[in-house]
């Protein structure tokens, strides 16, 4: 099996058609992701692009300390956080340029509780083996059957299940601890 | 119905049982959360190959692609010549990719004052370099054979792959072997293999000269002859071990060795001193050390200059 460092480094190799494999596997699974937190399909994806982007120029750079999938989750994230940040700072000038009072965003106790979940999910994708993070995220984020995924990977759906076992069992663990 | 199947087939298991019974008894929040996850990814995917093209352009545009990227950039490649040249001449280990040859080689040189720079091969080949010597190896070896280039002298200890042999272009000769250890040394016009393990095929460039060295043997290519002798040196790999045995050697081979393992110059007074016999084991000690003990043994006195060491009678 191909290894994350592997691909790590044949992509700050310059290899273009890595990178491209690395791009056509993940993209649908980390816009998918971005959405469960934008609820928009465009900006998910210019994030999920922007991402990739950087990640191709600055690759000699870039210090990869998780899974490679566990990076990507992971920068999605924070550039999803960032945006939110970023348009929270434009909607207040908004809103006093227009001398406007309404608040358009949703339930701030819901959007706390969200932003913790958030937190909470891309930190176990992080924190997850290789194969199971990205296991789970196919399931999760492409909504892939375990058949598919089995085929997809030349791998058993035992094995498949396995792993979403595993995962099922740390988010579990996770989102059961009360902060 | 399609969605039931659905459900059936992530269902298997304990774990999503247990995980979906865990939910349950989550608060709405979090069930919600759970829900908007499985309907993002149910709902229509993405169209990857759009956003590639998109993504690709884009590099294209501002030349972030090897095509017509910065590698071709006239003034970046005289920087990076002078950077790879003074890299090179100082900092005498230089580590790195090889930029302007299209598939990627690695290359590693060990500078005057490193000897033993191992490198580990794409295929977890060790190759242990001596000072003053190069190897250039590519990120990935092919199917059908690894193959490294050597300028200088380095110790290899390959992994046995019987079905793609290893070989090492040393200039005028091949080395091919399937999976042993052995020394080359590479130099005015010579190449010269001595075998430590397993069997190791050496072949003139030009390929009409090929023999087989098996342990112990050392065969050599001159002007495409090539000659085969059985190894009578302990300090053949000294430079790499560290470790001289002298056994009734005559000075001259004692300080010979010594030049070639530690980069010294001696130089001795009168061709008395070269004929005198000595027996000793060094294991890592200073050339300074060494110098001193056989001084103390013939009664020599000696005085240093730079990196040369005279010796003289007392």
């Amino acid at each position: 099996m191909v290894t994350d460092r592997d691909i790590i480094r044949r992509i700050r190799n310059g290899d273009i058609n890595e990178f491209e494999n690395l791009f056509r596997s993940s993209y649908n699974s980390l816009v998918n992701y971005a959405r469960t937190i934008l609820k928009d399909t465009d900006t998910s994806e210019e994030i999920v692009q922007e991402l990739f982007y950087v990640l191709w120029r600055d690759r000699q750079k870039i210090k990869i300390n998780s899974s490679l999938n566990g990076y990507l989750f992971r920068s999605v994230y924070n550039r999803c956080l960032h945006l939110i940040e970023h348009r929270k700072v434009v909607m207040k000038h908004e809103i006093e340029l227009k001398g406007s009072f309404e608040n358009p965003v949703e339930d701030p106790v819901d959007e706390i509780y969200y932003k913790e979940l958030h937190e909470k999910v891309t930190r176990i994708i992080e924190r997850l083996p290789e194969r199971c993070a990205k296991i789970f995220c196919m399931s999760r984020f492409d909504g892939m059957k375990y058949t598919e995924i089995a085929d997809h990977l030349s791998i058993s759906i035992k094995t498949v299940e396995a792993n979403m076992g595993k995962a099922l069992k740390e988010f579990r663990k996770e989102l059961s601890v009360q902060k | 119905m399609k969605k039931e199947e659905k459900n059936n087939e992530n269902m298997k298991g304990k774990e999503r049982m247990m995980f979906d019974e865990f939910l349950s008894g989550q608060n709405r929040s979090i069930q919600k959360y759970w829900k908007d996850m499985d309907d993002i990814g149910r709902s229509t995917k993405v169209d990857v190959d759009k956003a590639w093209d998109k993504l690709y352009n884009r590099l294209e545009e501002d030349k972030l692609l090897r095509k017509n990227g910065v590698l071709f950039n006239p003034v970046f490649r005289i920087a990076a010549s002078l950077i790879l040249i003074f890299g090179l001449t100082f900092t005498g280990l230089y580590i790195g990719t090889n930029i302007f040859e299209k598939s990627n080689t690695n290359t590693v040189t060990a500078g005057i004052e490193q000897k033993n720079v191992e490198v580990t091969l794409p295929d977890g080949s060790k190759v242990f370099l001596n000072r003053n010597s190069k190897i250039e190896y590519p990120e990935k070896f092919s199917r059908q054979i690894r193959s490294v280039k050597l300028q200088g002298e380095a110790f290899f200890d390959i992994e046995s792959n019987t079905g793609r042999p290893f070989v090492v272009d040393a200039g005028t000769a091949n080395i091919t072997v399937l999976g042993t250890s052995f020394n080359v040394n590479t130099g005015h016009n010579r190449v010269e293999v001595f075998v430590t393990s397993g069997k190791v095929m050496l072949s003139s460039n030009s390929g009409n000269q090929s023999i087989t060295l098996e342990q112990g043997d050392v065969g050599a290519i001159l002007d495409n002859y090539a000659s085969k002798t059985a190894n009578t040196d302990p300090n053949y790999l000294s430079w790499k071990t560290e470790i001289l045995r002298f056994e009734g050697d005559s000075l001259g081979k004692v300080l010979h060795d010594l030049k070639r393992v530690h980069n010294i110059n001696i130089e001795t007074r009168s061709e008395e001193i070269n004929n005198l016999r000595f027996t000793s084991v060094f294991d890592n000690q200073s050339p300074d050390t060494i110098i001193r003990i056989i001084c103390t043994t013939f009664n020599l006195e000696y005085y240093k200059e730079g990196n040369i060491y005279f010796l003289d009678k007392k």
